[in-house]
């Protein structure tokens, strides 16, 4: 009894590793999100912002929840999208501009390949704004990421006032957010 | 007369073109273009006559014979002028000048083209045909040369002719370094060329005018982009339902080889049915890529077939041992009545389409009378020929084939089914066109031109994108080849215009170097080899360099210092029969902009739209080429990524659903290894950033500022463009 104790001990352990090695190799380190509590916003992509909880590139944890308060400006992307890369100096303005008056760009990155390029990508770029490591489920809780940029503005209370899909200036993002402020 | 072995031969002879060739034994004494010819004029003081035609030109020929072979014309011509032949093909910036001076003095232009120059080159007088006596109330050659040379041995008469040709020189620099300079761009542009092109249209018969009818590929490719743009509105429509009325029409009419394929010249009649038959490689490209995408548009069979024709045509009877491809095909041969009485008869006895022109009698010994029966009615052979206009009678109880009938009106009136039909048809075409075979042919220009040889790799590099048939992409590849081997000389990054017997002369202009890049862009998106592309970004940098007008933007035909005795340095701001320089090269750099990220390439291209915007505004139907490239301006093009092993089944399986489409606006690019994704993330760093997702061929589908996430099978890749397009 106690031997095979042991062993259950150990495969549990030895499982864990693997997993824990298994999404490191792949960089995703990411908790997935509260999916329990989660509810899903429908095709328009306005309603209730979801909840999420996950890890920004220096591994701490950024909650949406905590954000309450805060306009949040959230931006689905990746490293291999032209339109993504080119409306990022825009957000760096805007997340800049805005802080003092409550505002964040969080942005969630839909590379697969891990963290480290994603890193390294937003270190190279001077990105100043909190991204995290995002996947399906959150995709899948906003409506279904089909077609990145994808840009929700959060307001105050938590609500998405508007999704907007395809890059955009920093003039369209600063009369995006002006009613949240 | 008629031996010309024992013919005399003036300088000519030296030349490799054709058209030259041509004159090389009359006893006018030709000298080429050239300092010799200068020279001489400047030392003796005579006017200089330059000549400029082209071989397939039937006004050329007939002034040839009737006043440039005739003894006691060439001895006045001699004695009093210096005389100068120029092929238009090889020569196209000389011609561009002249051209304009003689429309400018007259009101009208054409080949031949016979302008007076000073010594200095400076144009006093000109135009086109002249017959060798005065006629019809017009003065004939002799008597022109007569009135010249009398002018300018009269010292009052000299004064007046070098001050008109000063005057002229002076208008000449101004008119054509001052074509209309725009600063804006407008949005309607497109649609002004939609109307403009919808009041000419011909809603009987298609086409655009009346008679003569020109097969106009550039008004093609504006109508389908502009459905493309404007699917869902009635104009839109419209403008697909001109464009394919008038390719069917076409198709259908005595324009087009109905037995060999491939599109003679033009239509001097409003249904298309009597042509001028010689046949130009740059009509039967730009068509071809015309009929491939009415296919890929329609899935309309007729236009498969018409483009597979006319590519089949070129590769049969226009393709070089070495891969290029020759320029032109004669309107004139040997009749084959003459033929066998006299088999060493010369030009005089050639008459127009004799090679393409059969008898009553003729159909029914070769086909019996059955086959010959279902052949006639299909075709429009009647028993005294059925040409409906003859003004000089070179058709009478000649028949010009057309489809008259279709094969189900053949299969009722003949009581047989469609498939009877067809099958008889197919047997007759090949009977006829094995006959036809032992004719005497049209005479072959066989030289080979740079630019009109880009306009034949983009059609064959097109048909097989669209009809996946390697021959095509093999013909594309080797024609490549050839042109990078033996045209370019890579080491000084200099391209030339014409190749023949080994041969390469003349720069080139910026025809050459546009069509060429595009030729090459094109061949990249039929096989992705990362060579092809490079080497249209490295022709286009020389073109940028060399020709563009960095002040104004606009691209140059010739480059500086091409030619010292180049009167103008002009710019070609009309979209004709072949597309301008500057539309080609407009489109070659926002293409390769989006493929390479070179941002000094977008903004050579927004520059140049700029510049033409005054002449797109105000003659809408002037630059309907520019209007496309503006149209890929202004709406951001699909940017389509694959990465995948090329010829794999899955990186095939997305290729297949991406070609069936008509997207004018899209850029094609395929990873297939790490070198060229390395290669290629050099010039567009976000290339490094993609994956294949979970080892498969992935696409990576951008459009209007947005990317799709990646796509691994068919089926999603044709519902995004479904639900985009």
């Amino acid at each position: 009894m106690k031997k095979t104790g042991v062993l259950i001990l150990v495969t549990g352990l030895l499982a864990a590793s693997v997993y824990i090695m298994r999404n490191k190799k792949a960089g995703n380190r990411n908790l997935e999100p509260q999916t329990s509590s989660m509810m899903k916003v429908g095709p328009s992509g306005l309603g209730q912002a979801p909840d999420f909880s996950l890890t920004d590139l220096d591994e701490k944890n950024v909650k949406l929840l905590d954000l309450r308060g805060k306009v949040v400006v959230l931006n689905f992307w990746a490293t291999w999208c032209p339109p993504c890369r080119e409306e990022i100096p825009d957000l760096i303005q805007l997340h800049n501009k805005y802080a003092q008056q409550g505002l964040i760009v969080l942005g969630v990155s839909l590379d697969e390949e891990g963290v480290e390029g994603v890193k390294s990508f937003a270190k190279k770029n001077n990105i100043s704004y909190p991204i995290v490591m995002g996947n399906q489920t959150l995709a899948g809780a906003y409506g279904g990421i089909r077609a990145i940029p994808a840009t929700f503005i959060i307001n105050r209370e938590g609500k998405i006032i508007e999704k907007i899909v395809g890059g955009r200036g920093l003039k369209e993002f600063e009369e995006s957010v002006k009613p949240a402020l | 007369m008629n031996d010309t072995v024992l013919q005399k031969s003036n300088r000519l002879i030296n030349e490799k073109s054709p058209y030259l060739l041509q004159h090389a034994h009359n006893p006018v004494e030709w000298y080429p273009w050239g300092e010799e010819a200068f020279e001489r004029a400047r030392k003796e003081n005579k006017p200089i006559l330059l000549s400029i035609g082209y071989s397939t030109c039937h006004w050329c020929h007939v002034m040839e014979k009737e006043s440039f072979s005739n003894p006691e014309i060439a001895a006045m011509m001699n004695e009093r002028l210096i005389s100068i032949k120029i092929d238009r093909e090889e020569r196209p910036d000389i011609d561009k000048v002249y051209m304009t001076a003689v429309t400018a003095m007259t009101g009208s232009g054409g080949w031949p083209l016979n302008v007076f120059l000073t010594p200095d080159l400076k144009p006093f007088f000109g135009g086109t045909y002249f017959p060798p006596g005065d006629r019809w109330g017009r003065s004939g050659w002799t008597n022109l040369v007569q009135r010249i040379s009398e002018t300018w041995a009269n010292p009052e008469g000299y004064r007046k002719l070098i001050e008109s040709a000063e005057g002229l020189s002076q208008h000449l620099q101004e008119y054509l370094n001052n074509s209309a300079q725009g600063e804006d761009l407008e949005t309607n542009l497109a649609d002004e060329a939609f109307r403009s092109l919808e009041l000419v249209h011909d809603p009987d018969h298609g086409g655009f005018g009346g008679a003569p009818k020109f097969p106009m590929p550039v008004y093609h490719n504006f109508l389908q982009t502009y459905y493309a743009r404007n699917k869902g509105s009635s104009n839109g429509k419209k403008a697909l339902q001109i464009s394919l009325l008038t390719l069917r029409s076409m198709a259908q009419g005595g324009i087009y080889d109905q037995i060999g394929g491939g599109f003679h010249r033009y239509s001097t009649d409003a249904e298309w049915r009597i042509p001028h038959f010689e046949k130009m490689l740059y009509d039967n490209a730009q068509l071809a890529v015309n009929y491939l995408n009415a296919y890929a548009i329609s899935r309309d069979t007729l236009f498969e077939r018409t483009a597979r024709q006319t590519l089949d045509y070129l590769l049969r009877d226009m393709t070089h041992p070495k891969g290029g491809f020759y320029s032109a095909e004669d309107a004139d041969s040997l009749p084959p009545e003459l033929a066998r009485k006299a088999p060493d008869q010369t030009y005089e006895h050639k008459s127009e389409g004799a090679f393409y022109l059969w008898g009553y009698q003729e159909i029914f010994d070769a086909l019996g009378k059955e086959s010959g029966e279902i052949f006639s009615y299909r075709y429009g052979v009647g028993e005294k020929g059925n040409a409906k206009e003859d003004p000089l009678g070179e058709f009478t109880n000649k028949n010009i084939f057309y489809v008259a009938h279709s094969v189900q009106e053949a299969a009722d009136k003949l009581s047989k089914t469609a498939a009877q039909i067809e099958s008889s048809l197919d047997d007759s075409r090949n009977e006829i066109f094995q006959l036809r075979s032992l004719r005497p042919r049209p005479q072959l220009d066989d030289k080979i031109l740079t630019s009109w040889n880009g306009l034949a790799i983009s059609a064959f590099a097109k048909a097989y994108q669209i009809l996946a048939d390697e021959k095509y992409l093999s013909a594309a590849q080797s024609a490549a080849r050839f042109v990078w081997a033996e045209i370019y000389d890579s080491a000084n990054r200099q391209l030339f215009r014409r190749w023949r017997d080994n041969d390469r002369k003349v720069k080139a202009v910026s025809d050459d170097y546009a069509f060429m890049a595009q030729g090459f862009l094109d061949l990249y998106e039929a096989d992705f080899n990362a060579e092809w592309l490079m080497s249209a970004v490295q022709l286009t940098e020389d073109l940028n360099r060399r020709f563009f007008d960095a002040e104004r933007g606009g691209f140059f035909m010739t480059e500086a210092g091409h030619d010292p005795n180049l009167l103008v340095r002009s710019k070609e701001d009309y979209d004709n029969v072949e597309p301008s320089a500057s539309s080609i090269a407009c489109m070659n750099l926002l293409r390769l902009a989006q493929m390479t990220g070179r941002e000094d390439f977008s903004k050579t291209a927004e520059q140049t739209l700029k510049y033409f915007s005054r002449t797109m505004k105000e003659q809408p139907r002037a630059m309907p080429q520019m209007i496309v490239a503006l149209d890929f301006w202004m709406n951001k093009p699909y940017q389509i990524i694959i990465l995948g092993n090329k010829n794999a089944s899955d990186t095939n399986a997305l290729l297949r659903e991406i070609r069936s489409r008509w997207i004018p606006n899209k850029i094609l690019l395929l990873i297939d290894s790490q070198k060229t994704q390395e290669l290629l993330s050099k010039s567009f760093p976000f290339l490094a950033e993609l994956k294949r997702h979970q080892g498969k061929a992935t696409a990576y589908i951008c459009v209007n500022q947005a990317c799709q996430l990646p796509i691994t099978d068919a089926a999603g890749v044709a519902g995004i463009l479904g639900n985009l397009l």
